[in-house]
Formats: structure tokens, C-alpha cells, sequence
């Protein structure tokens, strides 16, 4: 359509509002209260506009441009109340700072200072720099407020972790509200009274730890001033870089923007423009980045231990005395745990020099437990090879989504939009998650009973001939005939459900279209695990719903990738080795990564690399100290498959090394051939050749953004072999708030408070 | 209570109640609204009835609790049908002489009925009491009459009988181009043409759509609404029924203040009733026509009057105003196509399909039609509810209907059209009363709120009150009408304590367009217009406050006082 925007015609494709329409044309029109994620709220006014035709102004936020329609972003009288509405905003925020005649000179001298205290004035805000207010007085030249101040005393609230509100820098735009409400589904933080009265708060003004918040930090990110603002970096100067990195603390691969000052990280905002989670983080990826990295248990230099104490030493000496040990040990006597939590580069590499340079070394890492994993296993004893790639944006598509425990949070946030846009969700079991709250059905069923219950969901379903269109799928026929010995009564029976409950479930599934099926690691474990994804394997076939697993390491899908073409294990033997340790059942241990809790000493030897002094250096003769995600960067993959990687944002802290390159220097102390690599490039480059899953069409390596190729996948075909039983779960503690040596949910007073940990 | 199923129904049961009727040779009329039961209307509703019952008269003397009657003045009162003598200000005591005397022997009492004080003579019966006689009272009539928790009374006076012609006779564009040839506006305040405003529902796509009833009565002592619900509610749902028709909706709600609890209790009575007539649900008296009402109470909430919060708060929300377009016809209530109107003009809709348009556009001046209720209060001699053809002059309504100023006090301005009305002068005392004119004055029409002032009343401080008012009341969600709001107060307060600056005036001039202009809603748009009309009409009032630190009415007697703290307003 064409519309007129300040006198030139314009081509509009598409909705639009009047403001994007300008921006696009670069056309500038203040604006306090619009954000790029939220509904218009029109609250602000600084937007307005003249339409030709139309009876005074119109904000350019919630105006949609109509064919023909004439623009005038600007007249001497929208000018005119453009600034006196600033002007009323400024008499309720200080501003003496904003107005100063003389802050063109205190930029550089400082010299009116000491003349504002923080209340009044800029010089104190933690948002000086980078406030919109400051921007928007610049670009309307505000240069008096003719309104006496008036100061709100608010009290400051300081009583949560991570971030304070100070209401008295609010010029109530309502983006945080509207993004707690809006994007996050939390609906934590809400306006309070009304009228001159209004202002953002909790319910009954209670602390957010008690209101049901998440710290997702939604809200500090969407705030044009400082009135919501991160504790940790409050009196920091402003930061002088900025880089992206991907989060290292879960499988989702958020991206975010490292705030850098003088090569440290300050603060760690989501990212715009991350594929997963466009400009949303969750409370680990927003703020413990900082607190992570510069945490008093990092370890900085190798340790080894003397006389039963832990004793600062150089590389050199440690590693020499860990390739000593290594090469001294007899065959079947070693035992390497890895990490799924560090990137390609450093896990192929340290299962390399397994593979090659401890030939009789037994490897496993926690990959083998994904849920990716069993899947695999799953096609493994039933013939087929399952396709592990799935898009979590296509969870927001589903019209039905069923979940298994707790999810991600941006799989969170995808599924609270579909439930937004008409889509029904169905929690089965598991602990109270946020995601209850918009819930069709909360079934709570007893652990152990979900495989019983999906099969009797697709009994009913094939009953009434609700297999989905297409052409019939190996081994439909085969899982027809089994389904006819399924009893739904009895199995409803059983999960105590009642029959009723059962049958809407169907018909939920039924009706609905396309479903998805969101599960978390746990589903798949124990002895009814394998019977449990094989019910629901079939049932997504059998609706042709999308099936996706989530995980808890972020790398854990490019760990198993490349554990798979290095030389894997199956989860039983996997299972066994990490069972047998703390037994005692190896006499040299090398923990790369997590490990189970030991009572005692497990081994003769124990070699622990890792970031932090965690639990197991208790019994570690070396501690080799390891680089943490922002300072080895690297290539992950994500749970979806997607693989993204970038280089290091800062150097590593105090003496501690990249995986890939401690174990270079290993391989060199041993004397092992094949590991020169002279960085991270090489070692990408030799995995692409040796893993095809890391390798495209043209057998070039991938690049960021691709996703793992799965090569060997074949069509899906329904599970009708029975399912054997699985083992008990394995004895280390699977935990999102870990990260490698650090239970961050107890080591970091925050987090410690937000999941209920004195 | 029958269940009706066929049109003919309804005239079946008309017929089957007039026989039915005890024959009361005489039947007592006692208004209690609620500002007669605040008057004490119950002890003399208890008292007439034990003293029939003491004199064994249930069989000839009926008696009816009525809804208001209009003459608030004069509450408790009531008519004695059928001669219809209206008798004022009672007490409990003077009960035994009604029923001794004016019901046994038919005597007048002369203390309890009013006087003209023009003749000095007797005003026995309503048509002849001053107050009553120039009104036009076709909206109110039936509330002299008609129980309002009995829809059988309902009945009576031919009720439903024009839903009943509109479902059976008339198509739906029929009933909207009745409706658009009555002229009939919205009284809501900003006086859009209802048959528009059907139409433009009508041709919304969207499903299912709504109907909603504003009864979200705000304005300080404006209570035109609350009498309708009270004392005639089954007029009103009879209305939105014609109309859900017209624009093909299928449901309903009325929005009624939750602190009106007689309207809500009258109401909510009269939707059951309704309902199990078979009024209100499938198959209308036996049509193809569904209608589901819901009845919705508000927390005592200005904002909510306007239609986008209203209908935020009817979903859960916060009742925050939205920007318009698009307009509720479009995406009103949870997204659909939605039809908003106040409680009198769906009042006014039975009314035109029984008299039909041409009738009822007889009444009315060219541009608006029909009558309007005004809630006639403040320096005024007889207070109350009044209604009056569109057009009539405010003089009636000041010295013929309200019986003049107070006290002999000289009549100074009246305020019309609520907190976001204007102030109109004594000099514009013939200024005829219709939507135009008002505007043109610098005022409103508004829901019909008259707020009379005479000689002892400051034009500043009556600006201040009404923009307290307005800054205590606003939503708080656009910065133009929250801080606007509160700043104008502020200098306001400075001005009536003898600190104005001479720059205050074109201060507030300069902020009022700002408001006028930006705010989002209706408040903040129409919250400068007290100033302005005040400033407009009675500017050397501003200026003796300012320049010469004097209140020419004394009111405000802290002008010229130094103590500091009187500067912060309310908060």
C-alpha cells in the first residue's frame, strides 16, 4: 500500500505501524514506552502524529498505516507538546543533570558533581550513558523543565538478588510489566494504584522472591532508565566492549552479549539476535555468567598434592607427573569421565588422546544419559536410526503439547506463546514448574505409569482411526496388533486417572493438530525408561507430532556426536563405569567431568581437570584448572542440533587452559604424536573429517548456525519390538544449576536464594 | 412467573394479570430508590403496612415500593393512585392520617402536599406541582407506577411488547433504521448516533459479537442511570434485547457500579426474572433469536466508564484505556465486535419501536432528539432527576423545574456534563440544552449531570475541585493526563492559596491543548475542561486570585496564608 509520510509517498508491504514505517525511512520520532517484542501500549505520547483527515493526534506506536494515508511526523504544535509531555515525565524524574546548563562541560570536567546528589540528578544513575530518557532529551532539546520537581521518595528496593528497583527513576512506560506479563508469562511485576499514584511493583509488595519471579532479568533489559538496574555492576564504569558468546550453562544455546571493561566481563544481556532465544535469557545466562567466571573456587594454577595437602604448582611439573602416572598404568586400569558441558573442540580432542594415547583406558561422559542417547538406544534395539534434529521454534507451532518434566525456559517461553495463540498444554507428572500455571491439565500420575498411559492414549486414538494421513509407516501394522492388547480402563486405572480424563486427552490429541512432545531427561531413566520412549515414540508417529528432547549440558548433543564416531559406549556399559568407580573398580581416574559423589578415596591415582574446586578435588592428587565457557569459546551444539560457535571473549583467568589444550600439552608431556594443534581451528578441522556429522554436503566443515547432519538417519519406524528394562538411574546428581566442578545453585548466594537454598 | 414461547404471549399474559388483579380501589405508590430509602422511606413503607394490615384494608388498598420518582427534594414521597396525589417529605407518623384520611375519606392532607409557591395555591397531583410540570417524563413515567422486582408490573404497561414486534415484524437492518431515524444519540456523554454505531457493529465480521451496557455511573452526583436500573430495569434489558437483535449479538453484559448495591440487587433480579420468562436465552419468545446477559459489578472505578477499560475490566484486566481505532465495533470486547451503550440510551430504545421513530423524533430539536435525563443537584431549590425535552432552555430548568437558586442567593453558573464538562454562565441562561449547544458553549452534555452554583461559589476553587477529582480518578497509564493532571492541580492549589504567578494562566492554557490533545482517553482529553470553561467565562476571577491574592466569593481562605505546607495538594 502507499502511504505519505512527511510528504513523500511511501510503499508499505504488510502491517505496519506508523513508527516502524518511519524508522524504516529514518525518519526519528521520540518514543519512550515502545519495545520491538511488546503490543503497542501507547502510554508515553511522545510518538504522536498528525493524520491528514483525522481529528487531532495519533500515537505513531498503535497506529496501524492504512492505503493513502497522510503522515505528518512533525508540526511547531507536536513539537511544542512532544516537549511539554517530556517535560511533565522530567518533573517526576530527576533531572537536574538533564537540564544542566552546564553538562556539556561536567562530560569531561566533572566539575558540577559535587552540586547533584543521586536523586536529583544523573551523575550517580547507574544508567548514565546509556539512559533513552537522556537520548530523547537530547533529540527534542530540553533545555528547562518549567514544572517544579517533584521527588516520588519511593523506597529503594534492594531486597532481592541480582537486581534493584528504584521507582523513583520510573517513568512508567510499563515495558517491564508488559514483558514479565507478555513474553515471560510470569506476571510477576505489575502496576500498583493508580492515577499520580501508579507504580510498578508485586503483589501486596511483596519481595519478587516471594511474588513468583524467575530473575529471568526480561524486565532490567526493557528498562529505558535506571530504575531497574543489576546490583553487581551498579557503580562499575561503563563497559568499553561488548561480545557474543553462547551460553555454556544448559543445552539451549542461548546467544548473549558479554559486556566487557577492560577484559572483564561486567554483564552478561541476552543477545537480539539469537536464533533460540532473541533477546531473552533465563536467570543463569543473564546473570551468573560474571559471578561464574570470577567465582573464589575457580582454580587458577595446577595443583598437586603434597604431603595430603593441594599445593600450588606449574603446569609443567603437574603435567608431567599426570603423563607419568598415565603412562605407567596398566592396560584396563584407567578411567576417563569427559564433560559434556565443554565444546566440540576440547571434547574430541581429550577423546582422542583417550582413544589414542590410553589405549587401555575405559571413557564415558554424560551424554551417554541424554535423552538423545536412549533414543538412539531405542532405535538401536528396535532397527531403526531416529533423526535427533528438531527446531524448539516449531514447539510454538504445535495446536497440543504434552511435557514430561520440567522444560528449558525458552522452550518454556515457546510453548506458553502457542499457549497464548489458541494451543493446549498438558503437563504429565513431574514437580510444579512455572509452566503449570497455563496448563489445560496438570496430570499428575505416578512416576513410573507414563508409558502405560501413552500407550493406552494411542490405543484409543487407533481405535478411532485417528492414525494421521500419508502413507502407512513401517511397522503400523505390527503396532496395530499390539495396541489391541493394550487396556486403557485398566491403565487409567493404574496412573489414577479417570476414564473421563483419559478420553479428552485423546481427543485432545485428536483434534489437534500438529501435537508435540516435550520431554527432559528423567523420562528415559530407570527401568520403565526404555518402555516409557518407546510408548512415546509411537505415539508421535502415530499423530505425526514433533518429538523433542530436551538435555541439561550444553554441548551434550556434540559430546555424543563425536563420542559416536570416536569410539562410543552404550548407556548400560557407560552406566557400569560410572557405577564401578566409586567402587574402586579402577586404580587411575581422570575426571574431565562430572562424577559421582565419593565417599573415599575411589582410586590410587585421580587426576581431576576442571574450573573450580568442586567436591571430588577432596580426593584429586592433580588439579589441572581448566578455562570456563567465555574464556575457551568454541564450537556447541545445541539441543536442537544447531551448531553454533565463537572465539574466546576474554583471556583465561590466572593460569587456567582450554580442554583442547591441556590436552595438548599432555599428548606433548607424554610424547604422543598426532596433537599439535596450534588452536582451536585445527582441532574443528580434524573433527569434521573424523565425525561426518560435523561435515556437509562438499565435505566442508559446518558453520555456525548449520545444523548437525545426521547422516545415518533412517525413515522412523514404529517401536514394536518389546522394550527392555533400564537400570537403576546413574548415581551422579544431574543438575541444571551445575556448572563443570560448581553447584552454582549453592555456591552462588542468588541463585542459592531463588531455588530455596539457605 | 410464565415461560413465554410465542409472541403472543406476552399480550395472553397481560390480559391474565388484569384479571387476576385484586381490584384496589386505591393503590399507594412509595418512591424508594435509593435516595429515597437514604431519605426514610422503609419505616414508612413498614408503617403503611401495618397500619392497612391494622385496619384490615389488603383487599382495597394496594401498595407499591416504587424506584425513584424524581423529586429527591421531597423524599420520602409517594402517589396515590388514581387521583394521584403526591404527598412529600413523610414520616412514619404521618402514616395513620394518610390511611385515615385520604384513604378512608378521601380527604387531602394539606401539610404533606406541595405548594406553587408562585400561586401559593395547592399542587395536588404531580402535573401540578411546578417541579413536575414542565418535564417530559416518558422515560421515567413508569417509575410512579411499576414494582421494580415484579416483571409482571412489567407486563403491565405493554413491556417487551416492542421486543416482541421487533423479532416478529422487523428485520434487523429494520430495527437499526427505526433507531437511526429517531435521531436518537448516545447519553453516555459524547453523543454519537446509536443507529450509526449498531451498524457499524453489525458490519464488523467477527463472532460471536457483544453487547454491553455502560452503567458505570461515575460523575459526581449524577445518578440518572442508577434510577433507571432501580426503578425500571426491565427497560433497559429490553432495550439491549432489541438491539443485540439489530446488530446480531449474541451476548451481553451490563456494567454496574458495585457501590449502587439497589441497582445490582434490581438488576441482577430482573435478568433471573427475565430468564425464566424465557426472555433471555434460546429461542426469544419462540424466535430464532439467542441472547445470554450477564450481569458484571465494578469496584467504583472512574476509568471504567470509558468503553476500552470497561470492557478491560468485564475481561479481568487491569481497566486500563486502550487506544482507538480500532474501535470496540471492530475489536471490542475479547477481540470481537462489540456494541457499547449507557443505560439510558438503551432505555430509549423500547420506547422508539413502540411510538415508532417518527414520534419520538418529534420530541427533541433538529440535531437531538428525544428527552434527557439531568440529575439537577447543588445550590438549587428543588433537587432531583428531571426530564426534559433536548432543547429546552436552561432557564426552565433553573427557575421553573429547580425553583431557582437557594437561599436567594443570585444563580451564578451551572455545571453540566461531569468532571470533563464545563461551566456554563448565568449570562447563557437561555441557552437551549443540546449536545451542540453545549459544546458550543464550552461544556458538554455528559451523562447529564447539573451541578448548580450561585453567587457564594469560587470558580477557581470549583475548577480545582473537579480536577482533584479528575487526578485522584485518572488510570495513571498516559503521561499527558497522570502528570498532566496532577501539575494542573498543583498549580491550581497555588493559585486558590494566594501563590499564583501571573505566567499561571497561559501555563495551564498551554498544558490544557497538550492534554486536550495527547491524552489517550476521554479523561485526560476532556480533564483541562474545567479550566478551560472556568478561564473562559470567569477569567477576572483567576486574575483576583493572582494579582490581587483575593477569592471574590470567599471560599478560599487560605489565600494570602504563607504556611508552607499548604502547598502539596492531596496525594
Amino acid at each position: 500500500m502507499k502511504v505519505i509520510l512527511d510528504g513523500a509517498a511511501v510503499e508499505v508491504d504488510g502491517k505496519a505501524t506508523i513508527l516502524e514505517v518511519a524508522r524504516r525511512r529514518g525518519v526519528y520520532i521520540p518514543t519512550l514506552c515502545d519495545h520491538g517484542r511488546l503490543a503497542p501500549h501507547t502510554a508515553c505520547r511522545l510518538c504522536i502524529v498528525a493524520i491528514k483527515g483525522r481529528r487531532g493526534v495519533a500515537p505513531a506506536c498503535g497506529t496501524w498505516v492504512e492505503e493513502g494515508m497522510d503522515i505528518t511526523t512533525r508540526t511547531p504544535e507536536i513539537d511544542r507538546m512532544r516537549r511539554q509531555i517530556l517535560e511533565l515525565l522530567l518533573s517526576e524524574h530527576p533531572s537536574a543533570c538533564l537540564v544542566c546548563s552546564e553538562k556539556k562541560t561536567c562530560v569531561d570536567y566533572k566539575c558540577t558533581i559535587r552540586k547533584v546528589g543521586e536523586v536529583t540528578g544523573c551523575v550517580l544513575c547507574p544508567n548514565d550513558g546509556r539512559c533513552e530518557l537522556q537520548t530523547v532529551v537530547e533529540k527534542l532539546q530540553i533545555e528547562t523543565v518549567h514544572f517544579p520537581a517533584f521527588y516520588r521518595n519511593e523506597p529503594v528496593h534492594r531486597e532481592d538478588p541480582f537486581f534493584e528497583r528504584n521507582m523513583n527513576l520510573c517513568i512508567l512506560c510499563g515495558r517491564c510489566v508488559r514483558i514479565c506479563h507478555e513474553v515471560r508469562g510470569a506476571s510477576t511485576l505489575a502496576f500498583l494504584n493508580r492515577g499520580s499514584r501508579t507504580v510498578v511493583g508485586t503483589a501486596l509488595e511483596k519481595p519478587l522472591l516471594e511474588s513468583g519471579c524467575q530473575f529471568c532479568g526480561a524486565c532490567v533489559d526493557a528498562c529505558p532508565t535506571g530504575a531497574l538496574f543489576e546490583k553487581g555492576v551498579k557503580y562499575e564504569p561503563r563497559p568499553d566492549c561488548e561480545k557474543p558468546m553462547i551460553c555454556g550453562f544448559c543445552s539451549q544455546g542461548c546467544a548473549l552479549l558479554l559486556e566487557l571493561r577492560e577484559g572483564r566481563i561486567q554483564a552478561s544481556p541476552p543477545a537480539e539476535d539469537g536464533p533460540v532465544n532473541r533477546g531473552q535469557a533465563c536467570v543463569r545466562g543473564r546473570f551468573l555468567v560474571r559471578q561464574a567466571v570470577y567465582h573464589p573456587k575457580r582454580v587458577l594454577r595446577p595443583l598437586i598434592r603434597k604431603d595430603g595437602v593441594l599445593t600450588e604448582s606449574s603446569w609443567e611439573e603437574a603435567l608431567g607427573l599426570v603423563a607419568e602416572r598415565l603412562a605407567a598404568a596398566k592396560p584396563g586400569e584407567i578411567a576417563a569421565l569427559g564433560s559434556a558441558q565443554s565444546s566440540c573442540e576440547d571434547t574430541y580432542a581429550f577423546r582422542k588422546f583417550v582413544r589414542d594415547g590410553l589405549k587401555a583406558a575405559r571413557v564415558a561422559g554424560p551424554e551417554a544419559f541424554s535423552p538423545q542417547a536412549r533414543l538412539l538406544a531405542l532405535g538401536g534395539d528396535q532397527g531403526f536410526v531416529p533423526a535427533l534434529n528438531y527446531a524448539i521454534a516449531d514447539i510454538g507451532k504445535a495446536k497440543a503439547i504434552l511435557t514430561f518434566g520440567p522444560v528449558l525456559p525458552m522452550v518454556g517461553l515457546e510453548i506458553q506463546g502457542a499457549v497464548r495463540s489458541g494451543a493446549k498444554l498438558v503437563v504429565v507428572g513431574g514437580p510444579e514448574t512455572p509452566l503449570v500455571r497455563c496448563t489445560r491439565a496438570w496430570v499428575k500420575i505416578p512416576p513410573g505409569t507414563e508409558g502405560l498411559l501413552l500407550a493406552a492414549l494411542s490405543r484409543i486414538l487407533g481405535d478411532e482411526g485417528a492414525f494421521a494421513e500419508g502413507p502407512a509407516l513401517p511397522g503400523s501394522a505390527e503396532f496395530k496388533k499390539l495396541l489391541r492388547e493394550v487396556r486403557p480402563a485398566e491403565a487409567a486405572h493404574v496412573a489414577g486417572l479417570s476414564q473421563d480424563k483419559l478420553q479428552s486427552l485423546a481427543q485432545l490429541l485428536e483434534k489437534r493438530r500438529p501435537a508435540a512432545f516435550v520431554f527432559g531427561p528423567a523420562f528415559g531413566e530407570g527401568p520403565g525408561g526404555p518402555g516409557n520412549l518407546a510408548a512415546l515414540w509411537n505415539l508421535a508417529l502415530q499423530t505425526r507430532g514433533l518429538l523433542a528432547p530436551l538435555g541439561y549440558e550444553s554441548n551434550a548433543r556434540g559430546a555424543l556426536a563425536i563420542a559416536n564416531a570416536v569410539g562410543g559406549l552404550s548407556v548400560d556399559e557407560a552406566e557400569a563405569i560410572y557405577r564401578s568407580i566409586p567402587d574402586g573398580g579402577f586404580p587411575v581416574l581422570y575426571l574431565a567431568g562430572p562424577a559421582p559423589e565419593f565417599a573415599a578415596r575411589p582410586a590410587g591415582f585421580v587426576v581431576v581437570q576442571d574450573s573450580y574446586l568442586g567436591g571430588n578435588a577432596e580426593f584429586a592428587d592433580v588439579v589441572l584448572p581448566a578455562a570456563t565457557f567465555p574464556e575457551s569459546g568454541g564450537t556447541f551444539v545445541n539441543v536442537e542440533g544447531r551448531l553454533q560457535g565463537l572465539g574466546p571473549a576474554v583471556e583465561p583467568l590466572g593460569e587456567s587452559r582450554p580442554g583442547w589444550r591441556i590436552v595438548r600439552d599432555l599428548a606433548r608431556a607424554i610424547g604422543l604424536p598426532g596433537f599439535e594443534f596450534s588452536g582451536p581451528a585445527d582441532v574443528l578441522a580434524e573433527l569434521s573429517v573424523a565425525a561426518p556429522a560435523f561435515r556437509s554436503d562438499d565435505r566442508r566443515p559446518l558453520a555456525g548456525g548449520d545444523f548437525l547432519r545426521e547422516p545415518d538417519a533412517t525413515p522412523p519406524a514404529f517401536a514394536v519390538r518389546p522394550a527392555p528394562a533400564g537400570g537403576p538411574a546413574p548415581r551422579f546428581e544431574h543438575n541444571d544449576d551445575r556448572y563443570q566442578g560448581l553447584a552454582m545453585d549453592r555456591e552462588i548466594r542468588g541463585l542459592a536464594l531463588i531455588r530455596g537454598n539457605k | 412467573v410464565r415461560k413465554l414461547s410465542h409472541p403472543d404471549h406476552l399480550a395472553e399474559w397481560k390480559a391474565l394479570l388484569l384479571e387476576e388483579r385484586p381490584v384496589h380501589a386505591k393503590t399507594i405508590a412509595v418512591t424508594a430508590g435509593t435516595c429515597g430509602r437514604s431519605a426514610g422511606a422503609l419505616p414508612v413503607i413498614e408503617a403503611l403496612k401495618a397500619e392497612i394490615a391494622k385496619q384490615g384494608l389488603e383487599k382495597t388498598v394496594g401498595l407499591v415500593v416504587t424506584g425513584c420518582h424524581g423529586y429527591c427534594e421531597m423524599e420520602p414521597s409517594l402517589v396515590i393512585h388514581p387521583k394521584g396525589i403526591f404527598y412529600k417529605q413523610l414520616e412514619a407518623a404521618d402514616v395513620p392520617a394518610i390511611i385515615g384520611e385520604s384513604i378512608l375519606k378521601d380527604k387531602v392532607i394539606s401539610r404533606l402536599v406541595c405548594h406553587d409557591p408562585a400561586t401559593g395555591r395547592q399542587a395536588v397531583r404531580p402535573k401540578d406541582i411546578p417541579f413536575y410540570r414542565k418535564q417530559m417524563r416518558i422515560l421515567t413515567e413508569a417509575n410512579f407506577q411499576i414494582d421494580p422486582l415484579r416483571i409482571e408490573d412489567y407486563i403491565l404497561i405493554d413491556g417487551y411488547q416492542a421486543l416482541a414486534r421487533a423479532l416478529f415484524d422487523m428485520t434487523s437492518e429494520g430495527v437499526i433504521a427505526e433507531v437511526k431515524a429517531s435521531g436518537l444519540r448516545g447519553r453516555g456523554g459524547a453523543g454519537f448516533p446509536t443507529g450509526q454505531k449498531w451498524e457499524f457493529c453489525r458490519a464488523a465480521h467477527g463472532h460471536p459479537k457483544y453487547v454491553i451496557c455502560n452503567a458505570d455511573e461515575g460523575d459526581p452526583g449524577a445518578y440518572m442511570d442508577r434510577s433507571l436500573l432501580e426503578g425500571n430495569p426491565h427497560s433497559v434489558i429490553e432495550g439491549m434485547l432489541i438491539g443485540a437483535y439489530g446488530i446480531g449479538a449474541s451476548e451481553g453484559y451490563i456494567y454496574v457500579r458495585g457501590d449502587n448495591p439497589l441497582a445490582v440487587n434490581h438488576i441482577g433480579h430482573a435478568i433471573e426474572r427475565a430468564r425464566k420468562c424465557g426472555l433471555i436465552g434460546e429461542n426469544i419468545l419462540g424466535s430464532e433469536f439467542h441472547f445470554d446477559l450477564h450481569l458484571v459489578t465494578g469496584a467504583g472505578v472512574y476509568v471504567c466508564g470509558e468503553e476500552t477499560s470497561l470492557m478491560a475490566s468485564i475481561e479481568g484486566r487491569k481497566p486500563y484505556p486502550r487506544q482507538r481505532p480500532p474501535f470496540p465495533a471492530q475489536e471490542g470486547l475479547w477481540g470481537r465486535p462489540t456494541n457499547i451503550n449507557n443505560v439510558e440510551t438503551w432505555a430509549n430504545v423500547p420506547l422508539i419501536l413502540r411510538k415508532g421513530s417518527a414520534a419520538y423524533a418529534a420530541i427533541g430539536t433538529e440535531r437531538s432528539k428525544g428527552t434527557k435525563i439531568f440529575s439537577l443537584i447543588g445550590r438549587i431549590r428543588n433537587t432531583g432527576l428531571v426530564e426534559v425535552p433536548m432543547g429546552i432552555p436552561l432557564r426552565e430548568i433553573i427557575n421553573d423545574i429547580g425553583g431557582g437558586v437557594k437561599d436567594g442567593k443570585a444563580f451564578k453558573a451551572v455545571q453540566t456534563g461531569g468532571p470533563a464538562g464545563g461551566c456554563i454562565p448565568a449570562s447563557l441562561i437561555d441557552l437551549p440544552l443540546d449536545y451542540d449547544s453545549l459544546v458550543q458553549a464550552g461544556s458538554m452534555m455528559g451523562s447529564g449531570g447539573m451541578v448548580v452554583m450561585d453567587e457564594t461559589t469560587c470558580m477557581v476553587d470549583v475548577a480545582r475541585y473537579f480536577l482533584d477529582f479528575l487526578q485522584d480518578e485518572s488510570c495513571g497509564k498516559c503521561a499527558p493526563c497522570r502528570v498532566g493532571t496532577r501539575r494542573m492541580l498543583e498549580i491550581l492549589t497555588r493559585i486558590t492559596r494566594g501563590r499564583g504567578e501571573p505566567d499561571d494562566i497561559g501555563r495551564m492554557e498551554e498544558l490544557a491543548a497538550t492534554m486536550k490533545a495527547a491524552s489517550l482517553c476521554g479523561l485526560g482529553q476532556g480533564a483541562p475542561n474545567s479550566v478551560l470553561s472556568t478561564l473562559r467565562y470567569f477569567r477576572h476571577e483567576y486574575e483576583d486570585h493572582i494579582l490581587r491574592k483575593t477569592c471574590p466569593a470567599g471560599v478560599c481562605k487560605d489565600i494570602g496564608s504563607a504556611d508552607p505546607r499548604l502547598e502539596e495538594p492531596r496525594r
